[in-house]
């Protein structure tokens, strides 16, 4: 009965301990079935690659960085090429269109060779079952080591030139080299410096006057200022200046009309210089004739003298002293009628 | 000396090796053909299950555990020169499920079990109750043998998936200590590069170890001589044996499988 009883409890234990262990392999499987999307409806697509870098069946399938599939097959085909076929769950199919790209790459730096899909726009049409997609062919990490590997090199060329710069410059060589080892240089050039800096400084109090005139030019009042910002007084000095234009334009004429008239007397001078026969040719050069003129000139200043006496008598005349008298006393009244007006407009 | 050369095919012990492959060939082709032929002792074989597989899951467990922690810690100075500490899991699942988790089981099991039955049924055998269960009408192969590598053969593959278990638990407390891991994001990174082949290839290797480790212990039981001697002989070279040929069919289930990968 004791027998019977932990055979029981034996077969209870080994059953849950049989049990548990079927629990934990079948645990096992589910996540490695979840991860590897073995329960998941799926669609196939391909591509066709010149490389696929140990590319291996089970790869994964990654889009937009989230694990869409899995790699069904990977086999050759014509001109050395490879043919990659991948599984890409039903649930993102919708995601991925047809102007999507597939390259191969790492999970990381060092990590698993994988099939990327990328880009697709939006208006193109969903990938089908079988969709054979575009091959976007980039840089391997071949290609970037080999780029490295040429960067490398440039690198030692420019370290290698820079040691003989520095080897030149501590020798004394070029202009560098003098200025760090000659000490004279270094005096000459300190002294310039100097002067640079009393010239600085220089400028900085021209600059700062320049500032001040600058200023106050800008106050209001000042000519300039009124010259630039008034625009009555532009418009007065554009008068003015149109005026200006005016005039000098008149004296030009007058000028032209004043040489016209110097060339007129200068000919008619020389005229009269040069024609003896002429009336002022004949005044000019005949002495003769001059003396007549002189003679009829004191003559007539005689019968002048003598019609003044004759005209005094005359207003001394009976018949003629009242005219004369009437004629006096209407220029007294002018005179006086003068004087008044100018003493009224004086403020 | 050319009469002692003509009862040898090759020497001695080569013949006695070839002789003890024959015998144990032989043995095996008996424990199939009695497993076979009905009359399957039930009762018997789930108290083996009991002591082989129950009995040994606590050691299982403490050495599955302190197997992945260790593991882990001691992987991740390597992986940290490269600053991949963040492969650990997928590192440190793959090592477990291929390779760890039924090797390490197995190696217990060999000297924890294999010892057990070895010392067991010869003592049995150098005690004459064998030879006392013939008489009494009671198979004894089919009582003792064909019951005891069934259930090695069926519990080490459990052991095996409890020690993966605590194994795993072991990587992750020492990731999450160190790098704060989620235990999903741990269980997802492990078996990310799992697949259904590494987990077959675990269940036929843990299987296969399981068999070994009954039928070698076994055999080397039922073959005891010599008294109590024969049967401290008996454990200590089923426990050799076991052990040996643990790592043999590790390397040539290995081969296999990868041809299939």
């Amino acid at each position: 009965m004791k027998s019977t009883s932990r055979s029981e409890s034996y077969k209870v234990k080994v059953g849950i301990f049989v049990v548990l262990g079927i629990m934990i392999l079948v645990a096992g499987i589910l996540m490695v079935g979840t991860l590897r999307k073995t329960f998941v409806s799926k669609i196939d697509g391909f591509a066709i690659l010149d490389d696929v870098n140990g590319l291996t069946k089970g790869s994964n399938v990654w889009f937009s960085g989230v694990k869409v599939g899995t790699v069904k097959h990977v086999a050759f085909v014509e001109n050395s090429k490879v043919k990659v076929t991948f599984g890409i769950e039903e649930s993102s199919q919708k995601f991925i269109k047809k102007d999507a790209n597939v390259k191969v790459s790492t999970d990381g730096l060092i990590g698993n060779t994988i099939i990327v899909i990328s880009g697709g726009s939006p208006e193109a049409e969903i990938v089908e079952d079988g969709y054979q997609f575009r091959v976007l062919k980039e840089d391997s990490q071949q290609d970037m080591l080999k780029t490295l590997q040429e960067n490398n090199k440039n690198l030692l060329a420019i370290t290698a030139d820079f040691k003989e710069l520095v080897r030149g410059i501590k020798g004394g060589e070029g202009t560098v080299g003098k200025l760090l080892t000659k000490d004279d240089l270094y005096q000459k050039l300190n002294s310039t410096l100097t002067g640079l800096e009393a010239a600085t400084l220089n400028a900085k109090a021209t600059t700062v006057s320049l500032a001040q005139f600058s200023k106050n030019l800008n106050t209001q009042g000042n000519f300039v200022n009124d010259l630039l910002t008034d625009k009555q007084m532009y418009g007065d000095l554009k008068q003015t200046v149109s005026t200006l234009g005016e005039t000098s334009r008149n004296l030009k004429e007058t000028s032209t009309s004043a040489k016209s008239l110097v060339t007129d007397l200068q000919q008619t001078t020389h005229k009269i210089a040069n024609d003896k026969t002429s009336t002022l040719g004949v005044l000019l050069h005949d002495p003769k004739t001059a003396n007549n003129v002189r003679n009829t000139l004191k003559n007539l200043e005689s019968s002048s003298a003598k019609l003044d006496e004759n005209m005094e008598a005359l207003q001394h005349n009976i018949l003629l002293r009242r005219y004369f008298r009437k004629k006096d006393k209407e220029e007294v009244k002018a005179d006086t009628s003068t004087q008044v007006t100018t003493l009224e407009k004086m403020p | 000396m050319n009469s002692e050369s003509a009862k040898h095919v090759f020497s001695e012990k080569v013949d006695d090796w070839l002789m003890g492959f024959y015998d144990a060939f032989e043995f095996v082709k008996l424990v199939f053909r009695e497993a076979f032929s009905g009359g399957f002792e039930f009762t018997e074989f789930v108290r083996q299950c009991y002591s082989i597989g129950l009995k040994s899951l606590p050691l299982i467990s403490l050495t599955g555990f302190v197997t992945g922690y260790v593991f882990t810690k001691q992987s991740r100075p390597s992986l940290m020169e490269f600053g991949a500490t963040s492969w650990l899991p997928s590192l440190v699942t793959i090592a477990i499920v291929r390779a760890l988790a039924p090797l390490v089981t197995s190696l217990i099991c060999s000297g924890k079990i294999g010892s057990g039955i070895g010392a067991e049924l010869g003592s049995m055998k150098v005690t004459e109750q064998i030879d006392a269960m013939e008489v009494s009408a009671v198979n004894p192969i089919r009582f003792l043998v064909v019951t005891r590598v069934a259930a090695a053969t069926i519990t080490i593959p459990i052991l095996s998936f409890y020690c993966a278990l605590v194994a795993l638990a072991g990587a992750f407390l020492n990731v999450t200590v160190n790098e704060e891991t989620n235990v999903l994001a741990f269980l997802e990174h492990g078996f990310d590069s799992i697949v259904f082949l590494d987990i077959i290839t675990a269940v036929v290797k843990a299987t296969s170890f399981g068999f070994t480790i009954g039928m070698i212990g076994c055999y080397k039981g039922f073959n005891a001589t010599n008294g109590t001697q024969g049967v401290g002989q008996a454990a200590n070279s089923s426990v050799v044996l076991s052990m040996f040929l643990i790592f043999i069919e590790e390397l040539f289930i290995v081969q296999v499988a990868n041809w299939f990968r």
